[in-house]
């Protein structure tokens, strides 16, 4: 910035090296640096908690001390500031253990020129002011999910209790009154009860629908065709309903509860909306080149084009709320799932050929050690 | 738990309590009920020496002002009520709120259902369970 | 056998008793509840499954119990014994424990509830009684009540 002061530390218990420096940092055409030295590990450690210095550069070699011992200790008590390392030639070891510690950056020595010196303390400065804010905006992240989590977690509560109150009092209505009702009070009285059997369904899906994302995000190996099969199972579907995995399934580096939702809600999906006497459900995938494209095809009404797009929006039915237990949650949550991934979601259909759902998975190129084998 | 035995249900959930009743007298259940709606009302009716001790305690868990998990903490401190069995009735199906529960000894934790028939037939469980169990 | 949660049963008992343990096993095994059954023979046994260590030190050996089936008398450390330390210990101590004993004395059925068993029931002596007693625990326990997350 035009006009400010930056004030550097030097750490070197060699005078030369501080005048060099010193006539190095004046040259700057940019920046004004203001440069204080201290020349022992002592001093360095009682001077370098104080905030007006914007960077510090600890030499390498501090008489008995080593730079490295000065650069963990500083950051040890707390130091914010970037710390370069000052270097001699074929250090290289010692250039690789700094970074690992903390320091920003490390400067041969007898490399350096003005130009040099004041880029990297610029350079410095910024990227540790990155890192903080990235920080701030990581605990500003936890904190913002936890509350998420209590809100649904109260919402949920606090909805479901009257609606259990209102359901039980509905069925007792029926059950004692039954004899003093008519057709149309019984008829009322039974609306209700599905309206509130629906409001918890809905209740219950905003919750799921919400905690896509927030739990459970460890990733792991998973083979697609035993997912399939837990789900398919899960689902208690009629004999007459045929789910059949067409081809090879990739294995997966992915979080599992996640996964295995996307495949049960697509075959739960398929088979509530499927017309005919012989469900069939078919199920693959081809490869994309950089993805997975994975497929579950039914044979079911189909869909318009026109809603496409539609059906993957949160509480979009394609049906009536009385016809069916549909809340029109399920495709939403496995878009935002894949879309977690970076996948894209679609469906292709015609009216009368049923409908397939396509969804790609990225490949993953470089699977972390433990999980291999 | 004899026939005779008091139950104790403490609940602050008109309805609630009502299926509760109602649910007990689908099973024929003899015991007597003792209601409360909040801990410090339960606290109160477990302290005076006149009344016998019931025999089981059912606890909601989300009450005003003492919840249920403090209410068990009581409970559990005091040498007079501590052998009492516990068992959880509430809506909370939250991991951390069964583990609290099962830390303080409660035996049994359950999830009240929306539907009428699937709570009744819980509670004739937990019955015919508690009726098997050895007291003193 | 999972619960209706679709967690695994894991059922320990500990008794000292080749007879009675071969009593419950074929009652549990009637009640379909035998899938993943474990046997101790006493209290030390108990706490050795339990901790991982003695000839229990692999854990997938001696998976967490979902359920402790606990005799009071047995020999080197009774269940009164064993009861106490699991209470102390803090991830042991959320297991539910039914005491399934011969023993009728008050003084046992008062200092096991004291210790925070769950609940207390007396051994029954026929092969039918057994049958219903382990029915019910099923139901009761694995049907009908929340357990705590075991897999910690």
């Amino acid at each position: 910035m035009e006009g400010s002061i930056y004030h550097i530390l030097l750490v070197d218990d060699d005078e030369d090296d501080y005048i060099v420096t010193r006539d190095l940092l004046k040259d700057a055409e940019r920046t004004n640096f203001q440069l204080d030295w201290v020349n022992t590990y002592e001093l360095a450690l009682a001077t370098s908690l104080n905030p007006k210095y914007a960077a510090y550069l600890f030499d390498y070699r501090l008489g008995r001390n080593s730079g490295l011992e000065l650069l963990q200790e500083v950051i040890q008590r707390g130091c914010q500031k970037p710390i370069i390392l000052l270097t001699g030639l074929g250090d290289d070891e010692i250039d690789r253990q700094a970074m690992k510690m903390g320091a920003e950056d490390y400067l041969i020595k007898c490399q350096i020129d003005t130009h040099l010196l004041e880029r990297s303390i610029l350079h410095a400065i910024e990227r540790k002011q990155a890192k903080e804010k990235q920080a701030e905006l990581f605990e500003e992240l936890k904190t913002v999910n936890q509350e998420l989590t209590n809100f649904a977690y109260i919402v949920s509560h606090d909805l479901k209790a009257p609606l259990r109150g209102i359901a039980s009092l509905t069925d007792w209505l029926i059950s004692d009154y039954t004899d003093s009702l008519d057709e149309s009070g019984k008829q009322m009285l039974n609306l209700l009860g599905q309206r509130t059997r629906r409001m918890s369904d809905l209740i219950n899906g905003i919750l799921e629908y919400s905690r896509v994302g927030r739990f459970n995000q460890n990733s792991i190996m998973l083979d697609p065709q035993q997912i399939i099969a837990i789900s398919v199972k899960s689902l208690d579907l009629t004999t007459s309903t045929c789910v059949t995995i067409e081809t090879d399934l990739p294995k997966l580096f992915a979080n599992r509860t996640k996964i295995e939702q996307v495949f049960q809600n697509l075959i739960s999906n398929a088979v509530s909306h499927n017309d005919k006497t012989e469900p069939k459900i078919r199920i693959g995938c081809i490869d994309a080149g950089k993805s997975w494209q994975f497929y579950v095809a039914d044979n079911g009404p189909g869909i318009e084009s026109r809603y496409f797009e539609k059906i993957f929006q949160i509480f979009q039915t394609l049906v009536a709320p009385d016809s069916s237990n549909s809340t029109g949650i399920g495709l939403a949550i496995v878009k935002k799932i894949i879309e977690s991934y970076n996948g894209k979601i679609w469906v292709e259909s015609e009216i009368g050929q049923g409908a397939t759902f396509c969804f790609t998975l990225p490949k993953i190129e470089v699977i972390p050690e433990e999980f291999i084998g | 738990m004899k026939p005779a035995d008091l139950i104790l249900l403490v609940d602050d959930d008109l309805v609630d309590v009502m299926t509760v009743k109602r649910a007990f007298r689908e099973l024929n259940g003899t015991n007597p009920l003792h209601i409360t709606g909040n801990g410090e009302e339960a606290l109160s009716f477990l302290n005076n020496t006149n009344q016998t001790l019931p025999k089981l305690i059912l606890v909601d868990l989300n009450m005003p002002r003492m919840n249920g998990i403090e209410l068990i903490q009581y409970i559990k401190n005091d040498q007079r009520l501590c052998s009492i069995p516990i068992v959880v009735l509430t809506t909370s199906q939250e991991p951390q709120d069964i583990r609290k529960s099962y830390n303080l000894s409660v035996a049994g934790y359950i999830v009240k259902s929306i539907k009428f028939t699937d709570f009744v037939s819980a509670l004739k469980t937990v019955y015919e369970y508690w009726l098997l169990c050895e007291y003193i | 056998m999972t619960n209706r949660k679709n967690n695994p049963i894991v059922i320990l008992v500990a008794d000292d008793d080749a007879d009675d343990r071969l009593l419950m096993k074929e009652a549990l095994e009637e009640n379909r509840l035998a899938n993943d059954l474990h046997f101790v023979q006493d209290g030390e046994e108990l706490m050795e499954y339990l901790c991982h260590s003695g000839q229990y030190t692999d854990s997938i050996a001696a998976p967490r119990p979902s359920l402790i089936l606990l005799d009071l008398n047995m020999p080197r450390k009774d269940g009164r014994e064993a009861l106490k330390e699991i209470k102390a210990n803090p991830h042991l101590k959320q297991i539910p424990v039914v005491v399934l004993t011969t023993s009728k004395a008050e003084e046992d059925i008062l200092r096991t509830y004291d210790l925070g068993v769950s609940s207390f029931i007396a051994k029954p002596v026929t092969f039918e009684s057994m049958v219903e007693i382990m029915k019910m625990l099923g139901r009761y326990w694995f049907e009908i009540v929340e357990l705590p997350n075991n897999s910690r």
